[in-house]
């Protein structure tokens, strides 16, 4: 079901809410972090201090992708591409999964994805710790 | 509220504390506090004022396979929701209106989509 006019411009009103003061360079602090951890680098504790903030706001623009050829948004198709691809980073091992369950297209996420989100960080964390000169 | 909603907002309620423990280390009500910019009582009544709006359907014998997936999506999206948020923001009674009237609609989307496939189901045996 096509969601309404009213709908549409509530949820981009929702999504952009937190698009003031020095939102691209949080949300470039957060793809950059991705590209880290894609390169199988670990966060320094910068990074990491605002970093669940940070990634609730990219989710958000990532949210407004379905809203980008219909409507004129504060934010470029480019940025919001860019944050699908760091939304998908992280939560691509349960959209795999979901791929593969007959009822997956009901259940949106899994429950892990939180979880390995910062499972993963912390292991990061962890390797950068054993990494470091003794 | 119905017995069955309040342990539905009592399990979303222990999922974002577990997460946040699992998360963050984060296990006492005065760290939450801090992350989530509201009180532990505060949160509590937001949550059952999510829960009140979701689909009765939701809360059917029939829909109890899928309840455990959804109590999980509350937690998550609460918590990605709450981590921008202050309680005592002049726009947060606004936001959270429209946090839960997206969220509400994204369930109800589902609890349609998950009634149609079973219609189909049903018809094809």
């Amino acid at each position: 079901m096509k969601p309404s006019k009213e709908d549409e411009a509530i949820e981009i009103a929702f999504r952009t809410r937190n698009l003031e003061g020095n939102w691209q360079v949080r949300v470039t602090k957060v793809i950059n972090c991705c590209d880290k951890l894609n390169r199988q680098e670990g966060l320094l504790e910068a990074e990491k201090a605002d970093f669940l903030q940070d990634y609730a706001l990219v989710r958000d623009i990532a949210a407004l992708k379905k809203y980008a050829q219909s409507h004129d948004l504060s934010v470029s198709v480019q940025l919001i591409d860019q944050c699908r691809h760091a939304v998908d980073y992280f939560e691509k091992p349960v959209y795999a999964a979901k791929q593969a369950t007959l009822f997956a297209r009901e259940t949106v996420f899994h429950r892990d994805d939180l979880q390995a989100l910062f499972t993963r960080l912390s292991l990061q964390d962890g390797r950068q710790l054993n990494n470091r000169p003794k | 509220m119905q017995s069955v909603k309040r342990d539905f907002s009592h399990d979303v309620l222990y999922l974002i504390h577990s997460l946040c423990a699992t998360a963050f280390g984060a296990s006492s009500d005065d760290k939450l506090e801090k992350i989530f910019g509201v009180s532990m009582v505060q949160m509590e009544f937001v949550i059952d004022k999510v829960t009140q709006v979701l689909p009765e359907a939701l809360f059917a014998p029939s829909y109890h396979h899928a309840l455990e997936e959804i109590k999980n999506i509350f937690a998550r999206e609460f918590i990605f929701f709450q981590v921008q948020e202050k309680w005592n923001d002049p726009h947060y009674q606004e936001n959270l209106s429209n946090f839960i009237r997206i969220f509400a609609r994204d369930i109800q989307r589902h609890v349609d989509r998950s009634s149609s496939q079973t219609f189909k189901m049903n018809k094809e045996f």
